[in-house]
């Protein structure tokens, strides 16, 4: 980060590769599954990154600052836009020979063939539909946290809280996903897993 | 325990959190009930399930759009610096006198002058003696001049006085047409060569005499005759060109004299002074000079983002290839451009699921660079996590 904020882009696109992946994913989960909205936050979270690169200081963690700026994005995109993270039973979900089945159409197939990865697929396309019923802050602290795999005082810092309410979000991000998912069949599909 | 504090209890237990009391506490309640035991699973399965997630990306055209939109970014904000200071046109030529006095107080005179280090006292007394030289190569110079015109004046004064001589011995005037005024003066002249010789000395004195006066040193005086004024000449000239080599030898024994002993101390004085300036020779006279060294880093520098670039579109073989010729390049580059390859490097071998060449490569860079080590960690957990699954 010191390099380029000495103006070298070749250090940009190297911290472009290293965190893309990482706040691409907490976008995209952040806005429902949506790829094009989340492209288009992504862009502005780095634009955003490369122009506030002065005000960035080596005693601040890069990936926290980093994400503290997606995420203050990606909930003014959600604000703005008044999104409705509600996902459709009919939206298409892809498959990895290329073709496209719905959702519903997945959930009424009983064909034990399909393969594992497919059913994966499923199992997390239950997830994410149940994780975007969760209030912001639970589902923020609980991306951040189970999917990026990052520490709580680092979420702490993203959201702009103290450790404590992050722990105790995260249990009831976890709590209300339980209570969401148990009337979809989630943990048996899952159980199933091995047997595929 | 209750249910409620059984789940409150549940993510610190699959973090490893829980001290020593609780985690004994808590196994005991998943131990005794299938209620229990149900919920931790179901925890288990959400938490399984997340942490697999990992197979969204965003397109590598996002990326290259991303990259190319922030460098027109940072160049759009270099060209506005340098328009602000164009429009406070005070601020720039100060800014300018600046750089100029800095650089020349810390480069030193004589660097700028010489280009190399020559000590102040040599240079001193170098100086001295070219002036001193330069001097009398210039008197000298103006004698010679001096005495070449007296030649040539002699020259003449000769040929008319064997023109009157040769007048003076004609044999009979019967045989010769009657003279003109003219010739019959000059026939005058030539039966007294000696008065002829007077009028002529006395028409040439003024002449003599500047021409004398201008380059004679003060005290010797001009004289009627030539042959004491060639004489005068001519041990001025010998006196001058003893001068000059007594000061050439004064100023060549003064400066073997400094070769000695003054001068290797006066070398590490003024070294000491022009420290800057001396560390600046040693660049130079290095094997790379900087402006090389910089051409090779930005070289390298420039390779290493059409690597990244290229890991962007996916060709991993190719970038590892060519960070590979990178890393053993001559010079060999810095440690953060070989942090980067290496980091580059190991994300395309696990992009190839090469995992343990991606361990190894993660494992050397670890060694190249400790201070780094956690980053390196964090890439070798990503890889075992991949390799498990």
């Amino acid at each position: 980060m010191g390099k380029f904020q000495k103006g070298d882009t070749g250090y940009f696109d190297l911290l472009l590769n290293r965190h893309s992946k990482g706040v691409y994913r907490f976008i995209y989960r952040m806005v429902g599954g949506n790829s094009s909205n989340a492209e288009d936050i992504l862009q502005e979270v780095f634009i955003k990154v490369a122009e506030n690169r002065m005000n960035y200081s080596k005693d601040k963690k890069f990936t926290a600052w980093l994400y503290r700026i997606a995420r203050n994005h990606t909930i003014d995109f959600i604000r703005k836009e008044r999104y409705r993270m509600h996902s459709s039973l009919d939206k298409n979900i892809g498959n990895e020979d290329g073709t496209n089945v719905t959702y519903l159409e997945l959930v009424k197939s009983d064909d034990r063939s399909q393969d594992e990865q497919f059913h994966n697929t499923m199992i997390k396309e239950q997830l994410h539909l149940k994780m975007n019923g969760l209030k912001e802050e639970y589902k923020e602290v609980f991306i951040l946290r189970e999917i990026e795999g990052l520490k709580f005082d680092e979420i702490a810092v993203i959201t702009d809280s103290n450790i404590n309410s992050v722990k105790s979000r995260h249990r009831y991000a976890f709590k209300e996903l339980r209570e969401l998912l148990l009337s979809t069949g989630f943990f048996d599909e899952y159980k199933k897993t091995g047997e595929v | 325990m209750d249910i409620q504090q059984f789940e409150e209890m549940i993510i610190d237990y699959l973090d490893g959190t829980l001290s020593g009391d609780d985690k004994k506490i808590f196994e005991e309640s998943l131990n005794s009930s299938d209620e229990y035991r149900e919920i931790f699973e179901q925890y288990q399965s959400i938490r399984s399930v997340s942490e697999s997630d990992h197979d969204i990306d965003p397109s590598p055209e996002v990326l290259e759009r991303i990259s190319e939109q922030v460098k027109k970014t940072v160049k759009h904000e270099k060209k506005s610096i340098y328009e602000r200071w164009l429009r406070f046109p005070v601020l720039a030529p100060a800014l300018a006198v600046a750089i100029i006095g800095m650089l020349w107080i810390s480069t030193g005179e004589d660097y700028l002058k010489n280009k190399n280090i020559i000590p102040v006292a040599e240079n001193t007394a170098s100086r001295e003696f070219r002036s001193d030289y330069k001097a009398s190569a210039g008197k000298l110079n103006q004698m010679e001049t001096a005495v070449e015109e007296e030649e040539v004046l002699d020259k003449e004064v000769d040929k008319v006085v064997s023109a009157g001589k040769r007048n003076a011995n004609v044999p009979s005037s019967e045989s010769i047409p009657a003279p003109s005024a003219e010739l019959k003066k000059k026939q005058e002249y030539a039966a007294k060569p000696a008065e002829a010789d007077s009028t002529i000395n006395n028409a040439r004195a003024p002449i003599r005499q500047k021409s004398i006066n201008k380059d004679l040193p003060k005290g010797i005086k001009s004289d009627d005759r030539v042959a004491e004024k060639n004489d005068a000449f001519a041990d001025l000239k010998e006196n001058s060109r003893d001068n000059l080599n007594e000061d050439k030898t004064g100023n060549e024994s003064q400066l073997a004299a400094l070769d000695k002993d003054t001068l290797k101390s006066e070398t590490v004085k003024s070294s000491n002074t022009i420290g800057r300036s001396m560390s600046r020779t040693a660049e130079i006279t290095s094997s790379i000079s900087p402006s090389e060294r910089v051409e090779i880093a930005n070289g390298y520098r420039n390779e290493l983002n059409e690597i990244v670039t290229m890991q962007y579109k996916g060709d991993c073989v190719e970038s590892i290839e060519r960070s590979q010729k990178l890393l053993e390049a001559d010079p060999e580059p810095s440690i953060s451009i070989k942090t980067d390859l290496y980091l580059l490097q190991g994300e395309c071998y696990a992009k190839l699921e090469q995992y343990d060449k991606a361990l190894e490569i993660y494992d050397k860079a670890k060694e190249l660079t400790p201070h780094k080590s956690h980053l390196f960690n964090g890439k070798i957990k990503e890889v075992y996590l991949k390799q498990q699954k």
